[in-house]
């Protein structure tokens, strides 16, 4: 007879780990748990099975992608769905459609089937559709399109590519209709959407990632009752910044004229043997460029002083001494036009404007208009009668764009020939057309194909190509060169490995390249890629961003130079391939321009021509203060930020550094983005831009912004920054602080805002904490929500996603796959006191995809949130778009149940009297997606048990409506008539678990000297309060020995089951005596598991 | 000669002329002592003046040195400001110093500006002053120099006047 009782009230402390678990004094112990899988505490204290999946259609093609969070609208939010090339949306399960529908006229027999519309449209080739309403065959599946003439497409499917069959479809409802997948053309290609953040700024969401220029993605039209939003994307252009700090090494930009195309041309200043110079300036001296060796370098002549000074090339000035370089083509400059410096020798005449500034200090020159001819050595402001200041307008700033640079050979130098072996697609001569941004088609190509089966070959394929694109300058003259780069295309970058199918399943690999440009050059025609001397060499996986290599040589003329591209793939096939699989891999290697460049030397080839686009340059004296963009292809761009006061904040590219833009400098309509740092005159206005830099021990790059209360928190690896402004007001440029509050460190993953606190993941990826200001001190704190539950996190925490309705979660993903979150709520702002809520679940997907990405968006009924996922099937490689049912709420009956993962409504049922035998049966259609999977179907809240799919359809046999048959005979004809389609969810079914802690202490364990650690000790019996429950649910004290809790009524008669139990049930329990002890329980079956609390009753056995 | 009325004319006009000719000289010569004390006075101002072109080119050069230790000050302050916010001197910083710096440039050139226009006021107003003191003092002494030569007419032409009526009763 059991001893002792105890009874878990609250399942709050979710599962811990077993290091965790000694703490059997811990005042929150008795809400712990030892496993919480697929289940998880709610706020009051309950435990809850996590609700099932719906299948929200594959990504574009089931390529791998993820998805984001819009909600430009509170009360429209849409989830972005990014893939290689393509933006989609939904809203809930809903995938989002242009506006332009129509009613499927007629679907031929032929092969490929052509879908008929009875108006035109204005629909492309490639487009996806969806058929509603059409034959089973097509149902809950995306077509990709072939367009004939306006009114005729053909359709094949938009996983495979197979073409759809026409004469396999049947006979097309009436009133079927065709919708156009809104698919918005990105610039994201090669998987560069995986590092990608999205600020949204009211109805705009600014796209960032590091290696591409920002995108703006914009509501063309909201949403209404009859038609998506629709949405468009462009690049954003950045107006006036933000810009590098003003050269101080003495750099000068020379420019040939005062507005319009603009060459800009290096210089130094004159060297000056009574000059103090420091290391690290430039001057000229007899048209020789020179750098300073030395600090306080006074009267060395620099051509014969060549320890205090070396000569150069004028490009060692800019760019980390990399010179101009292509990938400067775009970016930004911004120079201070003012008059020339006063020199005491020169003879001015009346009217003449200098500038006059004795300390030497940046931007304390004063301006000043002789009055007098022939006025020399006269120093002005020392009398009223040789000088007075100019009022007004001596100098300003003004900003443009460069254009191209003076040093780029011709790509058509008179007498050259275009060389290489990347001859498909466009050709050798594409690489030298003009035209950076083309598609691999029209650019030079290369590429190879091999035939594989992966089960004998086994481990991955690697593929390799050598190819290259060059010039031959012999029958020009030869030419040295500075450096190359090489642009990417627009549609694969520079590489893309495919992989297509021979007979059998057809599965998708996991698919990695990376390219070495190498820069070559020889006197003769090159024998192969690798041929000739090796002037530099570059590698990168970063396959969507120009790319310039710079020459180790540069002083040797060669009539042959080439990039020499040398591309790897790699092709790992799905972990959970189990049968042999023939495809046939193609690698394709791409270069869409390539650009040869002469040292700058001291001349015009020294030079950059740039577009004018602020106020006219005052004159085209030499320009002393003059600033080269911050972000460009050769620097970066921002790969985060944030919405904050009206400016758009943007971090990421430059280690320690932020910028904000202009105070509602982000214009929506124009696709604008002011960074102006001061007006035309110099003066810093509270409104302008703002860039700072962050005093640190490291220089480190940003991950993320995150406004709050008290400013924007800015994470690093290094810790942890406030930017904030110090007086009273708004931040501002002269109203700013970013001090490091704390040095946590963070990980490069986003963070997410609960309901009072940030949380983040610690930079090793196993911690995650939350971030707030103690209420007593003031201070930031960053307590560890994983401490008690590493073994949870060890994969790594790869994603965060804030679900705040109905139950509040931080849902996270592993870089394993894994799923897994915590139920969390904290009211009080006190280090000292710990979160109310921090419990830990895990959640393996009853359809075993891992999980490759997450974000919480709108739930299914889109009232609200729900986890947003990218799923994968290991096996076939093709993701799904599920998104988590609302949680269970109190009375909710077991038709509203959905406990199925990667579920379906079906789109259209037929039903049999006589198919299958004995009863019939009701074939559900709509299940492409789960095609080859063994299913579970739930209909109208009973378990009608689990199916294998073929063809998109499953049938379930009838019951006798007594006791034979499906969900023991109540699945009958009359039942399935009585449903709707909402009412039926086939999908995968899985196992929820939960346990108890070990009972430990004296008063729970009934061990009467001190505590039971150590004590065998069994449970003979349990009670358990439920709401809602439904049959099926299993309790013991080790998963390996469960029994099923039989629910009966006052009368003793067992539940149905379509009933639910709510209530106490108390029975006995087989278990042998052991130390653990720890009461389970399991469902397997998509049935609801409502637990108020468990009472265990036991006897401990004192030693 | 008998006495007639020529004889009265030619005393009387004795007695005037040698009456005219002292009182001409004692005012000519009053006159001149005032010119001088009023030469004096254009003298002092002159070197008040003068005083005062030194004492702005002393306060100008104060107020430059004022201005620049309000301009240090100022960017030293923002400089401060700036590390001791956590920031770096670069970006925003740099353009909030240098737009310091430009304003404290120009304050300082029109401060000089001004002190050299104040100055070369002061040095006209003393120029001036010594002008016409100096011009003051001429005329005193022309003053001076025309009530003699006055006196000494005024005396000969009562001289003979005298004569001319004596010579009547003869």
């Amino acid at each position: 007879m059991p001893n002792a009782s105890y009874v878990q009230d609250s399942f709050a402390g979710g599962e811990k780990s077993q290091l965790a678990q000694g703490r059997i004094t811990d005042r929150e112990y008795r809400t712990w748990l030892n496993v919480c899988v697929n289940g998880f505490p709610i706020e009051a204290g309950g435990w809850t099975r996590r609700p099932g999946s719906m299948y929200a259609g594959h990504t574009r093609g089931g390529k791998v992608g993820r998805v984001y969070r819009w909600d430009f609208a509170a009360a429209t939010p849409y989830t972005m769905e990014f893939t290689d090339s393509f933006i989609r949306f939904r809203h809930g399960t809903g995938i989002t459609f242009t506006q332009d529908g129509q009613f499927v006229a007629a679907i031929s027999t032929a092969n490929p089937a052509v879908v008929q519309t009875p108006l035109p449209n204005v629909w492309a080739t490639g487009n996806t559709v969806i058929i509603a309403g059409g034959p089973p065959l097509t149902q809950n599946r995306q077509f990709v399109i072939t367009v004939i003439d306006t009114t005729h497409f053909s359709i094949a499917d938009a996983l495979t590519g197979a073409t759809i069959d026409g004469s396999t479809l049947g006979a097309l409802p009436a009133g079927a209709t065709v919708g156009r997948v809104q698919e918005i053309a990105s610039p994201y290609i090669a998987g560069s959407w995986a590092s990608l953040h999205a600020v949204q700024a009211e109805t705009n969401a600014v796209l960032l990632q590091g290696a591409l220029p920002p995108q703006l993605l914009s509501v063309t039209a909201p949403s209404s009752s009859i038609s998506d939003a629709q949405f468009s994307l462009a690049g954003i252009t950045f107006l006036d910044g933000p810009y590098l700090d003003p050269f101080t090494n003495g750099v000068q930009a020379v420019p040939s004229a005062q507005s319009g195309n603009v060459t800009l041309t290096l210089a130094f200043p004159q060297y000056s043997a009574t000059q103090a110079y420091q290391k690290g300036q430039f001057v000229t001296s007899s048209s020789v460029n020179y750098q300073s060796l030395t600090n306080d370098n006074v009267g060395n002549t620099p051509v014969s002083s060549p320890s205090f000074w070396a000569a150069i090339s004028a490009g060692v000035a800019i760019n980390n001494g990399k010179g101009f370089l292509g990938t400067d083509v775009g970016r930004l400059v911004r120079l201070f036009s003012e008059p020339p410096l006063w020199v005491a020798a020169t003879t001015y005449a009346v009217g003449n404007v200098v500038a006059y500034n004795p300390t030497g200090q940046p931007g304390a020159a004063t301006y000043w208009t002789s009055l007098v001819g022939a006025n020399t050595g006269n120093i002005p402001g020392n009398d009223t009668t040789h000088w007075t200041l100019t009022p007004g307008n001596a100098a300003n700033w003004t900003w443009g764009q460069i254009l191209s640079l003076g040093n780029q050979i011709s790509q058509t130098l008179a007498g050259s020939v275009n060389i290489g072996s990347m001859t498909a697609g466009g050709g050798v001569n594409a690489a030298f057309d003009g035209i950076i941004a083309q598609a691999s088609a029209s650019s030079a190509e290369q590429s190879t194909s091999t035939f594989v089966n992966f089960i004998p070959i086994g481990g991955n394929v690697t593929q390799t190509i050598d190819g290259y694109v060059g010039k031959n300058y012999s029958g020009a003259s030869a030419q040295k060169i500075e450096h190359a780069t090489a642009y990417p295309t627009v549609d694969i970058g520079f590489a893309a490995t495919g992989v297509t199918f021979g007979a059998g399943a057809q599965h998708q690999y996991n698919l990695s390249q990376s390219i070495t440009f190498n820069l070559r050059a020889k006197a003769t025609a090159p024998a192969s890629p690798s041929d000739g001397t090796l002037l530099g060499s570059a590698t990168t996986s970063n396959l969507v961003s120009p790319i310039s290599v710079i020459s180790s040589d540069q002083v040797t003329a060669w009539n042959y130079v080439w990039i020499e591209a040398v591309g790897t793939s790699i092709v790992t096939p799905p972990p959970g391939l189990a049968t042999g699989n023939a495809v046939t891999i193609t690698f394709t290697m791409a270069i869409a321009e390539v650009q040869f460049f002469n040292p700058p030397g001291t001349g015009t080839g020294n030079a950059v021509s740039i577009e004018v686009l602020g106020p006219p340059l005052l004159n085209t004296a030499p320009i002393i203060s003059w600033r080269l963009g911050a972000y460009s292809n050769t620097t970066g761009w921002p790969n985060c930020g944030c919405y904050h006061e009206g400016r758009l904040w943007l971090a990421g590219a430059i280690g320690n550094r932020f910028d904000a833009s202009v105070s509602n400098g982000l214009s929506g309509a124009a696709a604008t983005l002011n960074m102006a740092p001061t007006d035309q005159n110099g003066v810093v206005g509270a409104a302008n831009a703002i860039t700072g830099v962050v005093n640190s021990d490291g220089v480190n790059p940003i991950f993320w912004l995150m406004p709050d209360l008290q400013g924007i928190i800015m994470g690093s690896q290094a810790g942890e920054w406030l930017i904030s402004g110090p007086a009273a007001g708004p931040i501002a440029p002269g109203n700013i602080q970013a001090p490091r509050v704390t040095r946590i460190g963070c990980a490069n993953v986003e963070p997410r805002k609960t309901d009072h606190t940030t949380v983040f993941v610690q930079r090793y990826t196993r911690k995650v904490m939350e971030y707030f200001t103690d209420v007593y001190s003031g201070k930031f704190a960053a307590p560890n929500l994983s401490k008690d539950t590493l073994h949870i996190t060890k994969p790594g925490v790869a994603e965060l996603a804030w679900q705040q309705a109905v139950i509040p979660i931080i849902w996270m993903r592993g870089n394993d796959g894994s799923l897994f979150g915590s139920t969390y709520k904290r009211d009080t702002l006190a280090t000292a006191v710990g979160p109310t809520a921090n419990g830990w679940h895990r959640h393996p997907l009853g359809s075993g995809r891992t999980v490759q990405s997450i974000a919480t968006g709108p739930s299914v009924g889109g009232s609200l949130d729900a986890l947003t996922m990218v799923t994968l099937d290991a096996a076939t490689g093709i993701y799904h778009v599920e998104v988590m049912t609302d949680a269970a709420d109190e009375g909710n009956t077991l038709i509203q149940a959905t406990y199925v993962d990667d579920a379906v409504n079906p789109a259209s049922i037929s039903t049999s009297n006589v198919t299958p035998a004995p009863y019939g049966g009701l074939t559900i259609n709509g299940l492409w997606h789960l095609n080859g999977k063994t299913v579970t179907a739930w209909l109208g809240g009973l378990d009608c048990g689990d199916y294998a799919v073929a063809n998109g359809s499953i049938t379930v046999p009838y019951g006798d409506g007594v006791s034979a048959g499906t969900a023991q005979g109540l699945f009958t004809a009359v039942y399935a008539a009585s449903l709707t389609l909402s009412q039926m969810l086939v999908g995968f079914t899985f196992t929820s678990q939960g346990q108890l802690v070990r009972p430990a202490l004296p008063q729970e364990s009934g061990a009467r000297s001190g505590p039971a650690v150590g004590k065998v000790r069994r449970h003979h019996k349990f009670a358990v309060q439920l709401e809602g429950t439904g049959i099926g649910l299993q309790f013991g004290t080790r998963f390996t020995k469960l029994f099923p809790a039989l629910f009966r009524q006052p009368n003793d008669v067992a539940y149905l089951v379509n009933q639910q139990f709510t209530g106490v049930f108390k029975t006995t329990l087989q278990d042998d005596y052991s130390f653990d002890s720890m009461l389970c329980w399991q469902q397997t079956r998509p049935y609801p598991v409502n637990i108020a609390n468990l009472a265990g009753m036991l006897e401990t056995q004192d030693e | 000669m008998a006495l007639g009325a020529s004889t009265f004319s030619s005393f009387a006009g004795a007695a005037s002329d040698l009456f005219s000719g002292i009182t001409g000289g004692m005012s000519a010569g009053i006159k001149a002592e005032g010119m001088l004390a009023e030469a004096t006075s254009y003298n002092e101002a002159a070197a008040l003046a003068l005083l005062n072109e030194q004492y702005t080119k002393t306060a100008t050069a104060v107020k430059e040195v004022q201005n620049e230790r309000e301009v240090y000050q100022t960017i030293s302050q923002q400089e401060a400001g700036v590390a001791g916010g956590g920031l770096a001197e670069s970006g925003s910083a740099l353009d909030l110093l240098r737009d310091s710096a430009s304003q404290g440039a120009l304050s300082h050139a029109i401060i000089g500006q001004q002190g050299l226009i104040t100055e070369a006021g002061y040095q006209e107003q003393h120029d001036s002053y010594v002008q016409m003191a100096a011009t003051l003092q001429d005329m005193a002494q022309k003053e001076k120099d025309t009530g003699l030569f006055g006196e000494i007419g005024s005396f000969l032409t009562g001289g003979v006047k005298l004569a001319a009526g004596i010579a009547t009763l003869v």
